[in-house]
C-alpha cells in the first residue's frame, strides 16, 4: 500500500465513530420527518393549514430556512430536513477536517507520517482524501435513507449532493483554520466562528424581507437555493464546489509551505508569568478553557438575542382563523412570544448538554495525552482532579443557561415584546437537569470505556435530541417516546416547571456521576 | 526518618488483557540507596512505575511506598515521592516558570531557592512556553520540579532519554547530590553505563520478570568487555581462557566477550597478525543474550 493510501485509511479509521454517528443521525432524522409528515398531514387541507400557520414564521426559518412548498412531502422534506441538515453538515465538515489535520499535527503524528515517504502536500492530500470519503459516506447514507422513504431517487441524489457540497465547503474552512491556528482548539474556534457567520447570514436572508439576496453570500444559503426536491437548480452547486476547491487548494499550499507543528498565526513563544489561576486544577482548567468558555457564552447569548427579537413574529403572521385552529389543537400557547421562546429553549438545552460533554471530553483528552499522569503522580487524589474538572463544567453550564435566558429577554425587550425576566430565568434553569444528566452519563462512559467515551457521549446527546424530534411524528409507542430526556423539558415558562421530571433527571445524573467516579477510581489511567 | 524499605513489591503482577506486562515481581529498595532498574524496551519498567504510582491497578500482589499501599492510598504515598516521566506530558500554553509554579502549588511544598539553582544548572529559560521546547527541555522541567520538591523518593523513568551529554553530566551530579542528602532514587533505564555510574544496587528486568538483582560487585559479569579483532588472514583458532566467550564476526574477525582478566587475551592477540582492534562495553542486548537468554518464559 502506498504511504498516502495508508494515511487516508488511518484518517478514516480515526474518524469512524464520528462519521457513523452523524450518518445514522442524518438517516434517522430524514426518514422520521418524511414518515411523520405523511401521517400528520395526510390531506391537502392539512398541508395548507401547515403552510399558512406557524411553519412560515421567522422563528422557524432560523433553523430550517425558507420553505418553498409545504403541500408535498418533497417540499416539506427539502425545507425541514435539508435546511436543518445543511447546518449540521457544516458542523460535520469542520469537525472532520480539523480532526484529520490539526489534531494529528498536535499529537506529533503528522511528523512521523511526513518522515515516512510522504511530502507535506502528499500528507495533506491524503488526510483530505479521507475527509472527502467521510463526507461522501454521510451524503450517500442520507440520500439512500431519503430515497428509501419513497422520495424520488433523483431528488434524493440531489439532496445528497447538496449536503456533500455543504459539508465539503466547511471541511475546506476547517482545513484553512487548521493551517492558521497553532492548536486543535484555536483551529476549531476559528472554523466555528466562520460557520457561525455563515449561519447568521442565512438567518438574515431568511428572516428579513428584502434581504433574500444575502442567501448567495453563504454556503448555507447555496444549500437552500439548490432546492433539491422541488425545483432543482444545479447551478447552485457551483459556488460551493468552487469555494471547496479554492479553500482546499489554498490550505494545501499553506500546508506545503509552513513548518510542521506550527500555525501561520503562532502565538509568542515566551510570556511573562501569570500564575493567579494556577493554584488548583479547577482554576487551571478555567484558564485552559477560557477561550472556549467565552466563545460558548457569547455564541449562546448572541443567538438568544436573535431568537428573543424574533419571538414576536409568530403571532402577527397568523390569520385569526389559523389561530383559532391552533388553540383548538392545544397548541395555542406557542403563538405567544413566551410560548415560542419556551419551545426554543430545547435548543439551548441541547447546547448545555453538548457543553457538558465537551468538558468530560477535555478531561479525557488530558488523560489521553498523559498530562493527567503528571498531575496524579503528585499528592492529588484522582477523584478530586475529576471533581474539580466537572465543577468547572457545571459552572460553565450554568453560565450558558444564564446567557440564554438573559439574551432571550434582552432580545425581546429590544423589540418591545413583553416576556418576563423571571420566566426566562426559569426556562434557563430548566436546561440544567438535562445538562446534569448528560454530564453524569458522559462521566460513566469516561469511567468505564475511556477510549470510546467522547464519541459515545456526543452520539448519545445527538440521538436523544433527534429521537425527541421524530418520536412523536413516527407514532412511536408512548414509553419509547419518553426515553429521551428532551421529552421531559416541558414548555417553561408558559407551563409549570416540570419539577417531577427535572428531579428524576437530576437524580439519574447524580447517580451516574457517582457510578462514573467509582469506575474511574478502580481503573488504570488509559492513554489515547 | 522512615525506617522500612522505600519501595517494596510483593508478587506484583500486571496483565493487560492477554498480555502479561509484569509477572510476580518481588523487590525491595532500601531507603537512601540509588536503585537502578535495568531492562530493554518493553521489559515492564514503566508498568512497574505506574503501579508504584498507583496509576494502574495490580492484577495480583502489591507495591508499597514507605509502607503505604500505592493503589489504595496514592495521595499519602505521593507525599513522599516525586516522579519524572520518560515522555514528559505538560501544558503547551504554560511557560517554564508557570509550569513549575503550578506543579509546586499542587504539591504544596517546594524549595524555591534550590529550584532557582536547578533552573540555572539545567539552563532553562523561565519565560519560554512549553510548546516551544524540545523533548529534552521539557524533561528538564520535570527534573527541576521533582528535585526541588526534595521528596524522600525520586522515581525517574528513563530521565536522560532526551538530554544531551552535557546535561547528562549535570543530571548525574544532581542525582549524586540527592543521594548525599539521604534521598532514595529509583532510576529506570536501558542504558548500562548510566546505571553503572549512579546506582548502588541494580535490578534486571526481562519480559516482565526480575532475572537478577544485586550490587555492582555482585553483578561483575555486567562489567565485561567486548573486544573485536580483525585479522589479515583467515581467523585463527581462538584461545581457551577463563571467562572468555568467543564468536565469529565475519570472515576475518572474531568477537570476544571477556569477564576475566584482559592480559592473557592481549598476549595471545600479540602473536597474531591483527589489523584492527576494537574494545567496548557490551550493549544491554548482548548481556541479555549471553547471561539471561534462558531466563525468559
Amino acid at each position: 500500500m502506498s504511504p498516502g493510501r495508508a494515511f487516508t485509511r488511518r484518517t478514516l479509521g480515526q474518524g469512524r465513530t464520528v462519521t457513523i454517528s452523524f450518518a445514522v443521525g442524518f438517516a434517522l432524522y430524514a426518514v422520521a420527518n418524511i414518515v411523520g409528515y405523511r401521517s400528520t398531514y395526510p390531506t391537502l387541507a392539512d398541508r395548507r393549514g401547515l403552510q399558512e400557520s406557524f411553519a412560515t414564521t421567522s422563528s422557524l426559518r432560523l433553523f430550517y430556512g425558507e420553505p418553498h412548498s409545504l403541500l408535498t412531502t418533497a417540499g416539506y422534506v427539502e425545507w425541514r430536513v435539508g435546511g436543518f441538515l445543511a447546518l449540521v453538515a457544516g458542523v460535520f465538515g469542520v469537525v472532520a477536517s480539523v480532526r484529520a489535520l490539526r489534531s494529528e499535527e498536535d499529537a506529533g503524528r503528522l511528523e512521523v507520517v511526513l518522515t515516512g515517504g510522504l511530502t507535506r502536500a502528499g500528507g495533506y492530500g491524503a488526510a483530505m482524501a479521507g475527509v472527502g470519503i467521510e463526507v461522501a459516506v454521510l451524503a450517500v447514507v442520507t440520500a439512500v435513507a431519503v430515497a428509501a422513504a419513497s422520495i424520488s431517487v433523483s431528488g434524493a441524489a440531489w439532496m445528497g449532493a447538496d449536503l456533500a457540497v455543504t459539508a465539503a465547503a466547511f471541511a475546506g474552512v476547517g482545513a484553512i483554520a487548521s493551517q492558521i491556528g497553532s492548536s486543535r482548539r484555536s483551529a476549531s474556534s476559528l472554523a466555528s466562528l466562520a460557520l457561525g457567520l455563515a449561519f447568521a447570514l442565512r438567518v438574515i436572508a431568511d428572516t428579513t424581507s428584502g434581504y433574500g439576496w444575502v442567501r448567495w453570500t453563504t454556503p448555507l444559503g447555496w444549500a437552500e437555493e439548490l432546492r433539491p426536491l422541488t425545483a432543482v437548480r444545479p447551478a447552485a452547486l457551483i459556488p460551493g464546489l468552487v469555494l471547496t476547491a479554492a479553500l482546499a487548494a489554498s490550505a494545501g499550499l499553506l500546508a506545503a509551505r509552513r513548518d510542521v507543528g506550527t500555525g501561520i498565526v503562532s502565538g509568542r513563544d515566551t510570556a511573562s508569568p501569570h500564575t493567579g489561576l494556577l493554584r488548583s486544577t479547577a482554576t487551571a482548567a478555567v484558564r485552559d478553557e477560557r477561550t472556549s468558555l467565552t466563545t460558548w457564552l457569547i455564541g449562546t447569548g448572541a443567538f438568544a438575542v436573535v431568537v428573543g427579537s424574533l419571538s414576536g413574529s409568530i403571532a402577527g403572521a397568523l390569520s385569526p382563523d389559523v389561530r383559532r385552529q391552533l388553540v383548538r389543537l392545544g397548541a395555542g400557547d406557542i403563538i405567544r412570544p413566551a410560548g415560542f421562546l419556551a419551545f426554543y429553549f430545547s435548543f439551548f438545552t441541547l447546547a448545555v448538554c453538548i457543553f457538558a460533554c465537551t468538558q468530560v471530553a477535555a478531561a479525557r483528552h488530558e488523560e489521553g495525552d498523559q498530562r493527567a499522569e503528571t498531575l496524579l503522580a503528585l499528592p492529588l487524589f484522582r477523584l478530586r482532579w475529576l471533581a474539580e474538572r466537572l465543577a468547572v463544567a457545571a459552572a460553565g453550564a450554568m453560565g450558558i443557561a444564564l446567557a440564554a435566558a438573559l439574551g432571550c429577554w434582552a432580545g425581546a425587550r429590544l423589540n418591545n415584546i413583553h416576556v418576563g425576566l423571571g420566566g426566562m430565568l426559569e426556562a434557563g434553569a430548566n436546561t440544567l437537569p438535562a445538562g446534569l444528566l448528560f454530564l453524569g452519563l458522559a462521566t460513566v462512559l469516561f469511567g468505564v470505556v475511556p477510549r470510546a467515551s467522547t464519541g459515545l457521549a456526543y452520539g448519545l446527546v445527538a440521538l436523544a435530541f433527534v429521537w425527541d424530534l421524530v418520536a412523536a411524528v413516527v407514532n412511536a409507542p408512548s414509553w419509547l417516546r419518553t426515553v429521551s430526556p428532551f421529552h421531559h423539558l416541558g414548555l417553561v415558562p408558559i407551563r409549570a416547571y416540570p419539577v417531577h421530571d427535572a428531579t428524576i433527571m437530576a437524580l439519574i445524573g447524580l447517580a451516574s456521576l457517582a457510578l462514573g467516579f467509582a469506575a474511574f477510581r478502580r481503573r488504570d489511567l488509559t492513554s489515547a | 526518618m522512615e525506617t522500612g524499605p522505600a519501595v517494596a513489591a510483593q508478587g506484583l503482577t500486571k496483565r493487560y488483557g492477554a498480555t502479561t506486562a509484569l509477572e510476580d515481581l518481588t523487590l525491595s529498595v532500601r531507603a537512601g540507596e540509588v536503585y537502578g532498574f535495568l531492562g530493554p524496551n518493553g521489559a515492564g519498567k514503566t508498568t512497574t512505575i505506574r503501579l508504584m504510582l498507583g496509576l494502574h491497578r495490580p492484577t495480583a500482589g502489591s507495591i508499597d511506598v514507605f509502607g503505604i499501599d500505592a493503589w489504595s492510598d496514592p495521595v499519602a504515598a505521593h507525599r513522599h515521592l516525586a516522579y519524572v516521566a520518560g515522555e514528559p506530558a505538560l501544558w503547551p500554553g504554560l511557560t517554564v516558570e508557570e509550569t513549575l509554579v503550578f506543579l509546586g502549588n499542587l504539591r504544596g511544598a517546594r524549595d524555591a531557592e534550590y529550584e532557582r539553582e536547578l533552573i540555572e544548572r539545567f539552563r532553562l529559560e523561565p519565560s519560554k512556553k512549553v510548546r516551544a521546547l524540545s523533548k529534552g527541555n521539557r524533561q528538564k522541567i520535570q527534573v527541576v520540579a521533582a528535585f526541588s520538591a526534595r521528596p524522600a523518593l525520586l522515581v525517574l523513568d528513563e530521565p536522560t532519554s532526551g538530554l544531551d551529554p552535557l546535561m547528562e553530566v549535570v543530571f548525574r551530579e544532581t542525582v549524586a547530590e540527592a543521594r548525599g542528602r539521604g534521598q532514595t532514587v529509583f532510576l529506570s533505564s536501558h542504558i548500562l553505563s548510566e546505571v553503572e555510574a549512579l546506582c548502588d544496587r541494580i535490578g534486571i528486568l526481562r519480559d516482565g520478570r526480575l532475572v537478577d538483582e544485586g550490587s555492582l560487585d555482585e553483578l561483575r559479569h555486567l562489567a565485561s568487555r567486548t573486544i573485536e579483532a580483525t585479522f589479515a588472514g583467515p581467523t585463527p583458532d581462538p584461545p581457551r581462557l577463563e571467562g572468555l566467550h568467543t564468536e565469529r564476526a565475519g570472515d576475518h574477525a572474531l568477537r570476544f566477550e571477556l569477564s576475566g582478566p584482559v592480559a592473557p587475551l592481549l598476549r595471545w592477540l600479540g602473536d597474531q597478525d591483527v589489523t584492527a582492534l576494537e574494545s567496548r562495553e557490551p550493549s544491554l542486548e548482548e548481556i541479555f543474550l549471553h547471561h539471561y537468554s534462558g531466563a525468559g518464559p
